[in-house]
């Protein structure tokens, strides 16, 4: 069990550690600004957040639904406080469809630019705490490569915490169920295990 | 009328110095961003917070931070007499102060343009309903992951007779002298609300703000716990 952390809380001196992600200083102590769970890593205090919207990142891949559409482009929808704006002048898209896109660029008021889209089909759309996708995707994807290799699903994970899935009705389901305990016990270890374990036992 | 205090006891059987029962529970609505519910003596309170999202309307974002927004209702049932529903002054007045005391620990420049949306619903009023409120509304913000510097701790303090008293219960507080809410950043001990109805000597004052801050404190606890419980809870199922 890795330690919760609430707002305000002193984390470490500042002088031996360096202040990691959702974390300040202030009077010489690192203090978290978030409900979340404490990892240090490379001296760096970092606490990942349990709950909250995704703050768009360059780079993150994202899975979103369009919106509306504008002139030579539409908006995207991604489960965060912004909204992303895709130029789509070679193909066409329509308001509702699921896609998969690139951020390309974030300002500073966190206006969105995205790229490399592609259109999915014929899967089901699942929400989590995005804070909590590194946990379903694993070392080095280990988890998520597991999930997919029990269920034999097509599975595409947005950095934003959606997830889109696609495979056999029984086997989606079987996804579904174990991204719900990843996300219920996301703070504890050896969930790998466990989540392997609760795949294997509905066979 | 019988009296208020009595050879150091209340009428409830509390001490001067004593608060009501408080617990709170975070997490309680599935669709909000954020939740508590929070139950203080018989102050029944339910908080939701929505976002950071969209700003609307657009013309009152901020392009440097998020802007709050906060609405304190009370449910018509939750006084003896049906109170007409929907704003009126007093509510107006609590939203409005409340919003600013989280506004000074909210770290809210990381969301530019959007805004973030509190609902408090007292279900159940018994005097202290504003600090019930704030303490709520701090801990669902907690739990929408909203960044911030502190969680906001509240508490009454007040007087009844000739004695200062902590956390006046209904019955205190509309036959009591004075009654002083506040609001404090418990790390800091910055004051973030403070308000007072009835009359204090300056000594009175100090001691009673003293008093409140200790409450505070207490506050301050049940909603750290709250937190650590949403996840242990979790764990044990």
């Amino acid at each position: 069990m890795r330690k919760i952390v609430i707002p305000g809380e002193k984390l470490a001196s500042a002088e031996e550690k360096n202040n990691g992600d959702h974390t300040f200083v202030e009077e010489g102590k690192i203090v978290s600004e978030v409900f979340g769970v404490l990892t240090e890593s490379n001296n760096y205090m970092n606490v990942n957040p349990l709950g909250g919207r995704y703050i768009p990142r360059e780079d993150d891949k994202i899975i979103g639904v369009v919106t509306s559409k504008k002139y030579k482009g539409c908006i995207i929808e991604f489960n965060s406080a912004y909204t992303a704006y895709v130029s789509t002048e070679d193909s066409d898209y329509s308001v509702g469809e699921v896609i998969l896109a690139k951020i390309e660029d974030v300002n500073e008021v966190n206006e969105v630019r995205a790229s490399d889209i592609m259109k999915l089909y014929d899967g089901k759309l699942v929400e989590m705490t995005p804070s909590f996708v590194p946990r379903l995707i694993g070392r080095k994807g280990s988890m998520i490569s597991m999930i997919k290799d029990e269920t034999g699903c097509t599975i595409f994970v947005g950095r934003n915490g959606r997830l889109w899935i696609k495979g056999d009705k029984e086997q989606v389901r079987r996804v579904e169920k174990a991204v719900k305990k990843i996300e219920e016990e996301a703070p504890t270890s050896g969930l790998t295990k466990r989540i392997e374990e609760l795949l294997e036992e509905k066979t | 009328m019988t009296e208020l205090i009595k050879n150091g006891k209340r009428q409830d059987d509390r001490k001067p110095e004593e608060m009501r029962d408080l617990s709170i529970e975070a997490g309680v609505l599935k669709r909000a961003d954020g939740s508590a519910y929070l139950e203080w003596g018989s102050n029944k309170v339910i908080a939701g917070v929505f976002g950071p999202q969209k700003c609307i309307p657009q013309h009152i974002s901020n392009p440097y931070k998020a802007i709050l927004k906060f609405r304190y209702n009370m449910a018509p049932f939750s006084v003896d007499d049906r109170k007409r529903p929907g704003p009126d002054r007093r509510s107006t007045e609590i939203s409005k102060v409340s919003k600013e005391a989280l506004e000074s620990a909210l770290i809210l420049r990381h969301f530019p343009n959007t805004m973030i949306e509190i609902f408090v619903e007292v279900l159940q009023a018994a005097a202290g309903t504003r600090c019930a409120s704030l303490t709520a509304a701090s801990v669902a913000l907690a739990d929408a992951g909203v960044p911030m510097k502190d969680m906001v701790a509240a508490c009454a303090a007040g007087k009844i007779g000739d004695e200062v008293v902590l956390d006046l219960a209904k019955e205190e507080d509309n036959a009591g002298k004075a009654d002083v809410p506040i609001a404090i950043k418990p790390k800091s001990g910055d004051i973030v609300l403070l308000q007072m109805d009835g009359d204090l000597t300056p000594e009175e004052f100090d001691e009673t703000l003293s008093l409140a801050k200790e409450g505070c404190m207490k506050v301050s606890e049940e909603q750290q716990k709250a937190l650590q419980e949403k996840y242990e809870m979790e764990e044990g199922e």
